[in-house]
């Protein structure tokens, strides 16, 4: 159950369109894996070598088979998912915080209260795309906030504007979300109908086949 | 979405500068840098509202990591002598004037016992913006130096291109926008997606060829033939055809079996364009058996047809495969081929690269819209021209590899080497003066045996490094200078060469340098008065801002008031590329009209200055027609000798060269990792993140490894750049994973180049006493098996 809480920032600058739920799009057909969204984010929010509020999960699939030439056989595919906090319209991570430190703000942000947050990691536990991550250095949880200073001054979240590939796009979530093409979940993403992740994905046709035969490649880095 | 200008994000006090990154990816895109007090907050790059077709040069993740690496340890704040054994990294800090006046009477006194020939500027790469070195226009002012040509980019795709088309190949190729025109797209060795990063580079292209093939409902395949699938053949599992690296040549010859046994050669456009081909297209006196028809069918020397199932057992390729790509490509309407620069940094580099350009040819997919030559992409020359550096007064140039037999072998080295301009070197190399560069070590090959040659004094005299950070190169200087880096100073910038727009950036200083550091241009400019050449220094332009005022006179932009007032008032300009898009298309309108600059005046599948050179001496591994020849750490020598793998050292993401590859924030992005295929993995049980020894005769790495089936079976790829970090007098372990202390110097016979993905190593486990010292490291947070 959703409890009702004040938002962090009432009344959002002008040029942003506050009162909306705003969301990221992904055109997955474009993205290929270079990760500078990420960077970006780390430069922008100064995390360093801290845990990362955006990731890019390389997933991969396929066998290799020796025939009596010699020479390989494969069906080898691969694909890269951008993600960072999918800013939940039922978000577990705030149902699941005990002192109220984490709500959603006027523009759907799913933001943490660091000075209410206790670092107990629950949200980070119960969140199925793992985006509270907990920070060391701070020792309270940390997470995408949407840019909502950018986007209140009437710019795109950093990772958005920083795409070398325009593979990432941002907007009012029904207005980016109303594609026949669209999908919120490719590979081995959790079920939206858990959280109403605001991430809607134009997948490429290996995301859409992969389904069971597809691993995450990079599991160490994200 | 609004723009609203002069934004700071409640961190006030600070401003918005332009700036690049400069270094050597070929891309030199937009940096909007924060800064306040010396110090950059963060990092944004050119986005907004975008025009079609001008594409923004939005920065990759190196770019927005700027500030951690100008910011590193690394950084080289003062003037040091070196104290220890050359290499050993010890140094002392001594004064500006004392390193100079050093310098100067090592010069002056090298210049008189040896001559100008016995000074080397090497080859140089990490200021890559269009700017001429400071220092060869110091050593042009005082008598000139030894020259270098080529580079390591792709020497042996140049000498193919020169053989094939009578042009380096470097301007000439389509550029990728014209893929869009395309309904089959073959990359051999390209990965767009990771050479060039760039927002205006060839990816976003690509992309929007494929986008706007689908809103026409055309047909638009990519397909990549290379040992590891390159990010432009995800998406699909039939776009990538593995070959084992160096077999590319086998491979186009197989594929030529099929198109010529099946009638699907375009034998009409190869008899009108070409000489070569067969026995009807041979120059004169060259006899039928020699041409490139009767190689493929068995009716050459060596009588062997080159059958799908011959191509099948070199390159790992099955034989179906290699059949049904011959006529997909047959079948397409119009077909893009292309190349990296992978395949011919190969022992054999030259064949392989002649060869993938042989199947544009064969299926005529040449000079018409939607086609390429087979070499690289365009690349474009600077908007802006290079500093002028004047004329070398010495004529005599080595390769640009050959630098280190050079230093070794001195007047022994002959033309035969590839010296230009007299039959042998008048001089061994007695001082380097290595600005920008790290391949006297790290990025050149062989590291240990470079060591050797550098530590020995006798040898190379007197070493000067200039450089922003101490790089492994930096510590076989015997004078380090601390330069300011050019992201820190004011400079006008060109676009760079493979991005599809024409434009400059005002670069302008934010405070950023500090201690001890000096602009390489007032060094240099202080050596000149010491030398008693500051006047000839000065001429034209005594100050830096002086050369810029020059370089833009002398730009596409000099006489366009608006392209001039856009770039007075935002600090940057860029426009859409305008003019031809097709490589050769002149030529393929009107070949007798507008011959290439070829002896024959056509492309020249047969070579006559090899057929010479074979006849002279029918040793040499080259041959006239792009045949396939097997290297000596090629895929058949990893079949049966000890060392199982063939390494391919790639680039990789979190460095452009040696670049910002000691960048903590970068490797915790994209950490280096040793690509190892899942059946070797389980064969040799490695897992990913886990440590492995990669070693053979001449070196031995630690680095980590990535289980993954992006790569085939039997090779292994380490993206290069990574620091040497070895005890030079101890084992040489190099825990950096630098990817040449296992590589090859032996340069190419054909053009002298370096054969870097020739290159054969095995893996092994790390040993107790290894696995202890890994752990020291990790718990210590040093180096490259702490990321």
């Amino acid at each position: 159950m959703t409890r009702a809480k004040m938002p962090i920032v009432s009344g959002a600058g002008s040029s942003g369109d506050p009162h909306h739920q705003f969301g990221f799009s992904f055109d997955q057909r474009r993205c290929t894996g270079c990760k500078t969204c990420e960077m970006a984010c780390r430069d922008y929010h100064d995390l360093g070598t801290g845990p990362a509020f955006r990731t890019v999960h390389e997933y991969a699939g396929g066998t290799w088979i020796q025939n009596d030439e010699g020479a390989w056989e494969h069906d080898v595919f691969a694909f890269y998912v951008s993600m960072s906090c999918n800013h939940c319209t039922n978000p577990v991570c705030l149902r699941f915080c005990a002192s109220d430190a984490i709500a959603k703000d006027d523009f759907g942000f799913v933001r943490v209260d660091a000075a209410r947050c206790t670092g107990c990691q629950v949200c980070a536990l119960s969140c199925p795309y793992h985006a509270p991550r907990f920070s060391e250095a701070s020792a309270h949880i940390e997470k995408c906030d949407g840019c909502f200073d950018r986007v209140a001054a009437g710019l795109g979240p950093i990772c958005v504007e920083a795409c070398p590939q325009r593979a990432l796009d941002f907007g009012i979530y029904d207005d980016i979300a109303d594609h026949p093409l669209m999908v919120e979940r490719v590979a081995t993403m959790p079920d939206p109908v858990i959280t109403q992740p605001n991430y809607a994905i134009e997948p490429c046709e290996a995301a859409l086949r992969a389904a069971d035969a597809v691993a995450l490649q990079n599991l160490g880095e994200i | 979405m609004v723009r609203r200008e002069g934004w700071s994000s409640g961190r006030d006090g600070s401003r918005e500068v332009w700036q690049t990154c400069a270094v050597n990816c070929g891309s030199r895109c937009a940096l909007r840098l924060r800064a306040r007090e010396g110090e950059i907050l963060w990092t944004e790059t050119d986005c907004g509202d975008e025009e079609p077709g001008n594409l923004q040069m939005r920065a990759c993740l190196r770019g927005r990591a700027l500030r951690y690496w100008l910011g590193s340890p690394d950084r080289l704040n003062e003037p040091l002598r070196r104290v220890g054994p050359r290499g050993s990294g010890q140094f002392e800090p001594i004064s500006w004037d004392e390193a100079l006046d050093e310098i100067a009477e090592r010069i002056r006194d090298t210049v008189a016992q040896w001559g100008n020939e016995a000074v080397l500027l090497p080859y140089a790469t990490a200021i890559w913006s269009g700017s001429g070195s400071p220092f060869e226009r110091l050593m042009n002012c005082y008598g000139g130096h030894l020259g270098i040509y080529g580079d390591y980019s792709c020497m042996q795709l140049q000498t193919a291109c020169m053989s094939l088309y009578g042009d380096d190949g470097y301007y000439t190729g389509s550029l990728l926008s014209e893929a869009s025109h395309a309904d089959l797209v073959v990359f051999f060795g390209a990965n767009p997606a990771l050479t060039r990063m760039g927002g205006a580079s060839g990816a976003h292209r690509l992309a929007q060829a494929r986008e706007e093939a689908a809103r026409e409902g055309r047909p638009f395949r990519v397909i990549a033939i290379d040992p590891c699938q390159s990010d432009a053949a995800t998406g699909e599992s039939d776009a990538w055809i593995p070959v084992r690296p160096g077999t590319d040549a086998a491979f186009v010859a197989g594929v030529a079996w099929v198109l010529i046994t099946e009638g699907l050669a375009d034998e009409e456009f190869l008899h009108r364009y070409c000489i070569g081909y067969d026995g009807a297209t041979m120059p004169a006196g060259a006899p039928a058996s020699e041409s490139y028809r009767a190689y493929v069918l068995g009716e050459g020397p060596d009588g062997v047809a080159k059958t799908p199932q011959w191509a099948a057992r070199i390159t790992g390729c099955p034989s179906a495969r290699i059949a049904s790509f011959a006529r997909e490509l047959a079948g397409a309407r119009r077909a893009f081929i292309m190349q990296g620069w992978g395949p011919q940094r190969t022992a054999l580099g030259e064949q392989s690269a002649r060869a993938i350009c042989l199947l544009s040819l064969l299926t005529g997919n040449f000079g018409l819209p939607g086609t390429n030559s087979g070499a690289r992409e365009r690349l474009f020359r600077p908007v802006l021209p290079d500093d002028p550096v004047g004329e070398n007064p010495v004529d005599v140039a080595i390769p640009a590899f050959l630098w280190s037999r050079a230093v070794e072998r001195g007047r022994a080295l002959t033309a035969s080497d590839g010296v230009r301009g007299a039959a042998r070197l008048p001089s061994p190399v007695k001082l380097i003066i290595n600005h920008a560069g790290n391949a006297l070590t790290n990025q050149h090959a062989d590291v240990n045996r470079t060591h050797e040659i550098l530590a020995d004094e006798s040898l190379c005299e007197f070493i000067v490094g200039i450089d922003v950070m101490m790089t492994d190169s930096m510590r076989y200087a015997d004078i380090v200078l601390p330069d300011v880096a050019q992201a820190e100073r004011d400079v006008l910038v060109s676009s760079g060469n493979s991005d599809g727009v024409r434009g400059v950036i005002v670069a302008a200083s934010w405070g950023g340098n500090a201690f001890d550091r000096r602009c390489a241009w007032d060094v240099a400019r202080d050596l000149a008065r010491r030398l008693g050449v500051e006047e000839a220094f000065c001429e034209g332009a005594s100050t830096l801002g002086e050369m810029d005022g020059l370089r833009l006179r002398e730009s596409r932009f000099a006489h366009d008031d608006e392209a001039l007032r856009e770039l007075a008032e935002r600090g940057i300009v860029r426009r859409p590329y305008e003019g031809e898009t097709v490589a050769y298309a002149a030529f393929r309108r009107d070949p007798e009209g507008c011959p290439l600059p070829t002896p024959s005046g056509k492309i020249e599948i047969y070579d006559q200055k090899i057929a010479e050179l074979l006849a002279a001496d029918p040793g040499l591994p080259v041959s006239s027609i792009p045949a396939y020849i097997a290297a000596p750490e090629g895929a058949e020598a990893a079949l049966v000798g000890p060392y199982p793998f063939q390494m391919i050292s790639c680039h990789g993401r979190q460095s452009a060269h040696s670049s910002f590859a000691n960048v903590p924030e970068l490797a915790v992005v994209a950490p280096r990792r040793l690509s190892v295929n899942p059946v070797d993995a389980e064969r040799l049980q490695l897992v990913s993140g886990g440590l492995v020894v990669v070693e053979n005769d001449r070196g031995a790495l630690v680095c980590r490894v990535r289980v993954t089936p992006r790569i085939m079976p039997g090779v292994v790829a380490l993206p290069e750049g990574a620091w040497h970090d070895a005890d030079m007098w101890g084992d040489r372990l190099d825990w950096g994973g630098c990817a040449n202390t296992v590589s090859s110097d032996e340069p190419t016979a054909w053009s002298h180049g370096n054969p870097h993905n020739s290159c054969l190593v095995r893996l092994r486990p790390l040993t107790d006493a290894e696995r202890a010292e890994a752990a020291r490291r990790e718990a210590a947070g040093r180096g490259e098996v702490a990321r």
